[in-house]
């Protein structure tokens, strides 16, 4: 059972459970699950962890961890391939080199936070022996590194050295000429002999698919591909108005028939296509307009904007931010980790909600969906999302 | 103190199935959606086994090392 069952211990401080307001996390490595318990829980397995204000744990509390669980660094940003919708606004004249003194003074930041996840992810002008050589350092630290590449320069050789990461997924956003549709190039091609490569060298292989209006119709023929390739993890993005985002984001963002009928259809065929699925943070709206109850989705971990509290973002000038969709707010750097007050915006966001967010009854799981999506639309950081059905049916009654 | 692994005291607030491989965004796990209401309890509970188990293990190994 021991080799079924492999927990991994809080970085920085080596002991199994991290101590929160709430009670206490305990990442697990195998099989791989992040569990959080509350205060009586810790007592009756003899464990007393004291924190300076202890919160009783409800599913109407919002659940802010002491240190988010994960980072999402941004390493560099030269990238030739000019995808039409990069969040990052990627430059092709950038070698894509990695300061890697620097970025080994965050991750050792991060595990002296006793953060347990980096995802670590760049510009594909980046060697990947510098994403690598970073991923050694995190395992050193005790963080856990997962890697998300488009694999324009995998080889064999690379891939086999990979292993260092827990997982690996790569962009691929449709079948075909659906992935196009969302880069504005074809590179469908060598993204499928990217994947083949991965599945032959690494264990833990799926797939990032950014979904927008041009290839939310059109996720059957992925699925259908990835079962194909024995390929069963794929995580679902919301195309994001940042960087080039921004620019196309009125003609790239789902209609409103899409938004509503999204998760039945998309879990309909991860059932068909026996996938397991993942949906990031800014999905939350749609979820919960699903119908599921709040306490269902709470225990399941589902989370809408967690920036600041979860997570945390650095990009490659050394930035700091809740959200990687998310510069804009403040001018703190990766030095301010760990400092209080960086992230009130985020995690103050449900005390000064609007309607139909303020009476709704998912506001502590949905936290008012991603509020990148809001701001570019209504310009500001604390309206509702525009793309969340429940408001939508609001606007609509008032 | 004997600690079982079966405990009903305390309550696993949530389990957060998988881990996020993406580097812009924090995603879930939404498989479990698909089975019945039940199953949330279900999944709770096993997490909450799992961490007792694993507490219990570590308590042991170290009255051993004692």
């Amino acid at each position: 059972m021991g080799r079924l069952i492999e927990i991994q211990p809080v970085p920085g401080s080596g002991k199994l459970v991290r101590a929160e307001p709430f009670g206490g996390t305990l990442a697990f490595r195998r099989p791989e699950m992040v569990v959080l318990v509350d205060h009586d829980f810790l007592s009756s397995v003899g464990l007393r962890m004291g924190t300076d204000k202890p919160q009783a744990a409800g599913p109407d509390l919002l659940l802010d961890p002491v240190a988010p669980f994960e980072a999402h660094l941004t390493v560099a940003h030269g990238c030739d391939a000019g995808c039409r919708g990069c969040y990052i606004d990627s430059d092709a004249q950038d070698p894509g080199q990695v300061d890697l003194e620097l970025w080994r003074g965050v991750l050792a930041k991060l595990a002296e936070l006793g953060v347990y996840h980096v995802a670590l992810g760049a510009g594909e002008s980046t060697p990947l022996e510098s994403l690598i050589a970073l991923a050694h350092t995190a395992r050193d630290l005790g963080l856990t590194p997962n890697l998300s590449t488009a694999g324009r320069h995998l080889t064999p050789r690379l891939a086999r050295k990979l292993s260092v990461f827990g997982r690996v997924h790569l962009s691929l956003d449709g079948a075909a000429g659906a992935a196009g549709s969302v880069r504005g190039r074809d590179d469908f091609s060598s993204s499928l002999m990217a994947l083949e490569i991965l599945r032959a060298y690494h264990d833990r292989v799926g797939v990032n698919c950014v979904v927008a209006r041009t290839n939310c119709d059109e996720l059957e023929p992925l699925f259908r591909l990835l079962a194909g390739h024995k390929v069963r993890n794929v995580e679902l993005l919301r195309f994001k108005p940042a960087g080039r985002g921004a620019r196309i984001f009125d003609q790239m963002a789902m209609t409103a028939e899409q938004g509503e009928s999204f998760i039945g259809r998309v879990l309909r065929l991860g059932r068909r296509y026996r996938l397991r699925l993942r949906l990031d943070c800014s999905f939350t709206p749609m979820v919960c307009a699903a119908g599921i109850s709040p306490k269902r989705l709470s225990r399941l971990g589902l989370a809408g904007c967690v920036g600041g509290s979860w997570l945390v973002s650095v990009d490659w000038r050394g930035r700091l931010s809740g959200c990687s969709f998310d510069y804009e707010n403040g001018r703190a750097s990766y030095r301010d980790l760990g400092r209080s007050g960086v992230f009130d915006h985020y995690l103050n966001w449900t005390k000064q909600a609007p309607e139909p967010c303020a009476s709704c009854d998912y506001l502590s799981i949905c936290r008012g969906g991603c509020h990148v999506v809001a701001r570019h639309v209504s310009g500001s950081f604390f309206a509702a999302d525009p793309g969340c059905p429940l408001v939508k049916k609001w606007q609509g009654r008032s | 103190m004997r600690l079982s692994i079966f405990s009903k005291r305390g309550k696993v607030i949530s389990v957060r199935p998988g881990s996020n491989p993406n580097s812009s965004s924090l995603g879930v796990d939404v498989t479990w959606l698909l089975a019945s209401g039940a199953f949330a309890g279900l999944l709770t509970l096993f997490g909450g086994t799992l961490v007792r188990w694993a507490l219990r293990r570590r308590k042991g190994k170290n009255d051993n090392r004692a």
